[in-house]
Formats: structure tokens, sequence, C-alpha cells
């Protein structure tokens, strides 16, 4: 026969519907975890001790229009911690967090799966806009529309017409949910990248939170800065600044920005190198 | 004398909606016997229940007169050797046959003779202090064999004992298998869905389908059994058509067709020992050139096939 | 004959058992731990601070409330339901070895690694704090009393733990919970209800024997100590139990 040599010609066309591809990884991440009885459990629990009593006491509660000192502290409502800073909410989302995100690429790791990704046309980013989206869309179940669910519910039930400032708050709000959000899934994403077996990610994203709230509560007494090692404190001052508070005078305004920047920032980057790591057999 | 070791009776097993053995009656007596069925038939169920790593929903079943379940006693008696890979890859294969061993009972010189007497059964004695994770896939069924073995049972459950491995590995499994009952008299219960790997191991089989034990005992008692079913023989040669007129008007024959042009017939027979008896005399009184004549059902798989079709 | 068989197999199990807990990638986990401790302690040892309390206080909230029951449930979570996974766990279920004296094999293998971890996590965080700031009498005496608080928690949070991967398939989550939400929130609501937490008791003991820990209407030291044994025993009971009735497809 011969040598019959099959000319590569490499395909230097357009990507087509490559967003939809993306929406398909996102949409079978997020009907997956819906599906599971422990996160459904987590949301309804959740729903029902973090949100439920301030959505129903805030309904019931005169006011005259939603305010940002309702939202973050600094008044009466919720015992002056407001509806945001709340520390039973972070451990449930923490919770959900830990369950939705430990496998989201460590099982992928383990399976070897990367090949079914990347063996189509993939990016890397396609690949974990894709993932997170599901885990967004799952998250936000939980930090998000409880959120504007009590906004509507305090603009709906106000006795004043200034809904201007109300809506403003809402538009405050929704940032605030879309920071909690991302704050969490991509931290959760990140440890999920960083082990093959899910039940480390899971403990992890756990374990690590907390060393470093111990760390910052411990030694904030030496130092206010500290404070910042904490990320719910961290998580907090950011809402803070959201809704139009300035920080505490004796934390520098530099380290917390920088420190916020990283924890948003550094897992979604660690988290690409790992798949993109992975992407290309190392 | 053949000794019950096995006795079943109604055994049902199910998992939620599947059903792993459905009213299944056997009895297993000793010597070498092959629990044969496709994936999913029941026959990992059924050795689960008989090393009481499960138990039956509804029936019993008594292994050497017990019921196997909540009895460690009786594990003293069988040895099992799973068909998943149960191994730990960091481990050794000296640190794996002391875990067993340790766990039998066995320690001290007792433990590291019987050691190194089973690893020289399985041919493994080289490769013992190297870890599980670098063995081959047949160095790592032969430790596991040889893991069943080391407390010396009576009775031995190997649940596929050969899948995974090559054709070389296959073959010297078969022979070790065969050695643990003529050599050191274990009984041995061993199932596989690849028939003629059993066919080599012994003659005695239970045939299970879909949670049912449909036949049991030798091959060739099973096959006679089933004389409802035809017997198919192939006739390949020359001048062969008035051979298969002249089989049209015979008593036994049920039906003959022609394949592959005029040289090849299919005769289906509802008595092949007569067939057999008469056949020469007709081809030499016709003065056909038979160029070959053979039986398409002398095996396990044309057995199986009628029984589960029916 | 029979008693010797069952010591012979406990100890080929315990041997197993430990090996595996001591010696596989999860110990990183409690070297990351040792560093953490080792390295927070050393930093506020650096500081003037109340010595005693400050030292109190950090091996309280970092070791006995914190890291002690997270250690164990890691290892707890994953001595036994590890071996179901891998199906490892064969060996145990088809050997004439009652499942009861099996899942004492597990227990005991565990509480020894635990103990041997935490005590060596617990020495040195009490060493690179008051290795900086004095170890006197009253020093080594804090250092004993946690030391007994830690050896305590371990034995009935790993028959807790064992017990929770013995029934749950997923144990870590359970265990998540209990740690951090059920043992953190239930156990520091003053009044009786704190009382269904193990912390707790341990809070108790430690309050008793030590001024600078206080804890809201606690119990005295026989009560805390019949409580923890009568939950250690309980646990185990019933983990046994379930182990030994237990099937495995």
């Amino acid at each position: 026969m011969g040598i019959n040599r099959i000319k590569y010609r490499p395909w230097n066309g357009e990507r087509s519907s490559h967003l939809h591809r993306v929406y398909t990884i996102s949409r079978k991440i997020f009907l997956q975890k819906l599906k599971s009885k422990g996160i459904l459990a987590i949301l309804i629990i959740g729903m029902i001790l973090v949100h439920a009593l301030p959505i129903l006491f805030g309904a019931l509660m005169a006011h005259e229009e939603l305010t940002a000192e309702m939202m973050v502290g600094n008044s009466d409502f919720m015992g002056g911690y407001g509806y945001l800073k709340n520390g039973l909410s972070i451990i449930f989302v923490l919770l959900l967090v830990s369950v939705v995100c430990s496998d989201l690429i460590a099982q992928d790791l383990k399976d070897k799966s990367f090949v079914l990704y990347f063996s189509r046309p993939i990016k890397t980013l396609d690949y974990l806009t894709g993932k997170m989206g599901g885990a967004i869309g799952v998250t936000s179940i939980l930090t998000f529309v409880p959120l504007i669910v009590f906004c509507l519910v305090m603009i709906g039930t106000q006795t004043g017409d200034d809904y201007g400032g109300s809506l403003n708050v809402l538009g405050k709000t929704i940032i605030a949910g879309i920071l909690t959000t991302i704050f969490f899934v991509s931290y959760g994403v990140m440890i999920s990248s960083l082990t093959t077996k899910k039940t480390y990610a899971g403990v992890g994203i756990f374990m690590s939170f907390f060393v470093l709230t111990i760390i910052g509560d411990i030694f904030v007494n030496f130092n206010q800065n500290w404070g910042l090692a904490s990320p719910t404190t961290l998580l907090f001052y950011s809402y803070d600044m959201i809704y139009g508070f300035d920080l505490p005078s004796d934390i520098n305004s530099s380290i917390f920005g920088v420190l916020l920047f990283c924890i948003l920032f550094l897992p979604l980057f660690v988290t690409f190198v790992q798949v993109y790591r992975k992407e290309t057999g190392k | 004398m053949n000794n019950l070791l096995i006795k079943t009776v109604d055994l049902s097993k199910w998992y939620g909606e599947v059903i792993g053995l459905n009213s299944f009656e056997l009895e297993i007596s000793s010597g070498i016997t092959g629990l044969i069925g496709p994936n999913g038939s029941g026959k990992s169920t059924f050795l689960n229940l008989a090393i009481g790593t499960i138990k039956p929903k509804t029936g019993h079943i008594l292994v050497m007169n017990q019921n196997p379940w909540m009895n460690p006693k009786l594990k003293s008696n069988i040895g099992f050797c799973p068909d998943y890979d149960n191994l730990s890859d960091e481990a050794t294969g000296r640190e794996f046959l002391e875990l067993v061993g340790g766990l039998h009972g066995l320690n001290g010189m007792r433990l590291k003779n019987r050691l190194n007497e089973v690893s020289e059964v399985v041919g493994m004695k080289d490769a013992l202090y190297r870890k599980i994770g670098g063995y081959s896939k047949g160095m790592r069924q032969r430790i596991k064999l040889a893991g069943s073995i080391i407390h010396e049972p009576k009775l031995l459950l190997l649940d596929e004992p050969l899948s995974g491995a090559d054709p070389q590995v296959r073959k010297s499994l078969i022979e070790v298998i065969k050695s643990l009952h003529n050599d050191l008299g274990h009984d041995i219960v061993v199932s596989s869905h690849v028939l003629y790997e059993v066919e080599r191991l012994t003659s005695k089989i239970a045939l299970i389908y879909k949670g049912r034990a449909i036949a049991s005992g030798e091959i060739s008692e099973i096959r006679n059994l089933i004389d409802e079913h035809p017997h198919n023989i192939i006739i390949e040669g020359n001048k062969i058509s008035d051979l298969a007129k002249k089989l049209l008007d015979m008593k036994y024959t049920i039906s003959v067709g022609y394949q592959e042009g005029r040289k090849r017939i299919k005769v289906q027979v509802s008595k092949p020992d007569e067939f057999f008896a008469t056949i020469t005399d007709l081809i030499t009184s016709l003065d056909c050139e038979i160029e070959r004549m053979y039986s398409i059902d002398d095996d396990l798989e044309a057995v199986f096939n009628y029984l589960v079709e029916g | 004959m029979e008693t010797m068989g069952n010591i012979t197999k406990i100890l080929a199990l315990m041997k197993y058992s430990i090996r595996k807990i001591l010696f596989k990638k999860r110990i990183v986990i409690a070297f990351l731990i040792l560093l953490t401790v080792i390295g927070i302690m050393g930093y506020a040892g650096a500081q003037n601070t109340n010595r005693l309390n400050t030292g109190s206080n950090l091996l309280g909230m970092l070791i006995v409330m914190f890291f002690m029951p997270a250690i164990c449930m890691i290892y707890g979570c994953s001595v036994i339901r590890d071996e179901i996974e891998d199906k490892s766990i064969v060996h145990v279920f088809t050997s004439p070895f009652d499942r009861i004296f099996a899942y004492f094999s597990y227990y005991l293998s565990l509480v020894i690694c635990l103990c041997l971890i935490l005590a060596v996590i617990t020495s040195l965080g009490f060493i690179s704090f008051f290795g900086q700031q004095g170890i006197d009498g009253e020093a080594m005496n804090i250092y004993y009393t946690f030391i007994g608080l830690v050896f305590l928690g371990v034995f009935v949070y790993s028959a807790l733990f064992l017990l929770t991967s013995v029934v749950f398939k997923r144990p870590i989550y359970f265990g998540l919970f209990f740690v951090f939400i059920w043992e953190g929130f239930i156990g520091n609501i003053p009044g009786n209800i704190q009382k269904i937490s193990i912390s707790y008791y341990l809070r108790s003991i430690g309050s008793k024997q030590l001024e600078y820990i206080t804890v809201n209407g606690a119990t005295d030291v026989n009560t805390s100590l019949m409580a923890i044994f009568a939950s250690i025993i309980i646990l185990i009971l019933i983990g046994s139990l379930i182990f030994k009735t237990k099937e495995f497809t």
C-alpha cells in the first residue's frame, strides 16, 4: 500500500456556540447539585434559620424606608448588627460552599475527566466559567436571593415615599450579594482544584476559613489590622464600604484593599493555573 | 465421596428495586464447581451470601451446614477472593498477607511459614517485598489468591479470578486454581462469565441467569437433558444434495437447510445419537464426498443459550 | 486459646490500621496544623501579655475547641469509611474475627494515633508560647490540664466520629456540621442547652482545674467525667453493634 500521508491542516475558523458549551456545563452542575438531598437540606434550613425571621420581622416592623443602616448595623434593627452581618449566615454559606464546590474540580482531577472536556473545543476559561457558573447559581440561592427578597419586602412595606433611596439601597444590596457569592465560590473552587479528594476539599474549605478567622480573632488583640486575616471581618468591612460607611480608623485601607483583591482574585488565578496545567498534561 | 458444601433453599436477595437472586435453589458439593452466568446474573450476590458479607431477604443458605451470616467462626473454613481490587497500593505483598493471616489468628513462626508456603504455591515468593502498587494484574490476582488460602480453608470462593487478565496470565491462573484442588485438596467454587475458561477448570457447573439457578451438574448431563432442543450438525462437501434429500426422510430429522451455495448443509436432529449411528451408512450408500462434519452444539455456550432463550 | 486468637487478630488489625493512619498522606494535615499552632502561639508568646491567661486561652481556643475535634473528625470519619469505600474491609468481614472486636481494634488504633498527634501538637504549642514567657509550676499545671482535656476529648470524639463513619456514607459532612455548628454554637449557649455538647463538659472540667477558664453554669468534675465516659461507652457500643450487622455490598 505504501505510505498514505494524512495532511494535517490546522483549523483556523471561528468556534461557534461556545457560550452554549459554557451554559451546558453550568446547567449540568446547577441541576446536579440541586438534586442532592444534603444541599437541599442546607438551603432549606439556612433559609429558615437565617433569613425567614428577619424577613418576617422586617415586614412587620414599622419603617419609613429601607436604609443602609438596616443592612449593615448602626441601627436598632437586628440587634445593631444589620441584616447582612450575621455570623450564622456565614456558617451556612460556608457549609453550602463546602458541599457544592468540594467536588467541582477535585472529581474531574480524580476521574481524569479533563479529557472529556478538553477534547472538545473548550478553553480553560470556558471550563472554569461553566463550573463556577453552576456553583454560583446554587450558592446565590442562599447568598443573593434572600437579600433581594428582604429588600423588596422592606420596600413593599415601607410607610415613607422615598422609594428612590430604598432602591438605591437595593442596588447596593445586589452588589453585596454578588460580592458574597463570588467571595465564597472562588475560594471554594480554589480549594477544590488543589486536591483530588472531594472530602479533603470540603474539610479544607471549612478548616482554612476557620483557621484564618481564629488567627484574626487572636491577633486582633495585638494589632487591629490582624482582624483582616479573618475572611468574615474582611467581608463585613466590604459591606460597610459598599453601603457608604467608612472603615474603622485603626484599619489600614491599603491593607484592606490588597487583602480584598487577593481573596477575590487570587483564588481564581490559582484555579486557572491548576486547571491549565492539567489540561496541558502536567 | 461428595459432601454437600453449599445448599440454598428459596434464596432471594434484592437491593432496592434490583433483584440479585430470585428463589435461588442450588446445591454444591465438593470438588471444583464453576458458577456461570452473564454479568448481573447474581454470581457475586450468591458468593457474598455464602461468605456472609450480606444476608438473605428470604429463604436461607447453608455453608457446611451453617448459616454464614454473623457467623465469624465459619469463616475460618472459607477462603474468599473477591472480583474487585481491594488491595492497598502502599502495602507490600508480605504486609497484605500478614494482615490477612493475622486476622485469621496466625502469628509468629506459624504465620511466617504459612506465608512462605502460600507465596510459593501462587508463584509470588520473589515479589513479596514489592509494593502492591507495582504489581501487574496477574500478580494482584495471585496475591489475592494467596490471601484466600493462607488459613488453609476447606472451601474457596473465587469470584471471577480470571477477569482482566491477559491470555497467558489466565492460563497460569487456571493451573494454579486446578492445583489448589488437585494438590492441596481445597474445594472450590469459581464464578465466571467466560464459558470456555470454566470448561478448562471443571466439568461440574451451575448456570445462573437473572438471579435464578437454571441448571447444575456435569456439562454433558446438562446437554443431554435438553433433548427438546434440536441438535445442529454441519456437513460440508460435494454431491451432498442427495444426502440432504435422504436425511429429510429420516424420523429424527427436523430440518435440513443449505448454506453457502450447495456445498454445506445444516441438519437439525432431535436424536443426535441415532443420527451419528446411521450417518456413516447413509454417506456410503449415496457416494457423497464429505469434507467436514461437526456439531455446533457441543459446548457450554450452546447449552447456556438453549436454557436462557427458552 | 480463643482469647489468644482474638488478641492476635486485634493486634494484627491495630498494626495495619495504625500504619495506615500515621503513614498516609493525610498526616500532612496534622503537620500543617502543628505548624499553624506553633506559628500562632509563637507569635503570641513574643508579645508582652498576661501569659498565663493568654496561654490558657490560646490552648483552649486553638486546640481543645478547634483543632482537637477537627483532627478527630478528619481521622475518625475516614478510618473505617475509607476501607469500606476502597473495599479493603472485605478482609475483616470475611475473617473469623468478631466484628465487635474488630470495631474496638479500629477505635484503639484511632485513639492511640490521635493521642500521639495531639500530644505533640499541644506540647510544641505550649513550648512555643511558654518557652518565651517562662515555664514554671503554674504553666506546667496549665499544660497537664490541657493534655488531660485533649486526651479525654480524643476518646470521646473518636468514639463519635468512628460511629458516624459506620452510619453515614459521607460522614465528613456530619462531622463539619457537628464540630463547627453544633459544638461551636450550641456549646456556647448559656443555660441547660449547652449540656448536649461535648465541649461543655470538657470546658467544665477545665474551669474547675484552672481559674483562667470560665464557663457559665459549669458542672462539677465528677458529673462531667461521668457524662464523658458514659458517652464513650454508649457510642462504642452502638457503633460496634451497627458494624456487626452491617452488610457489605
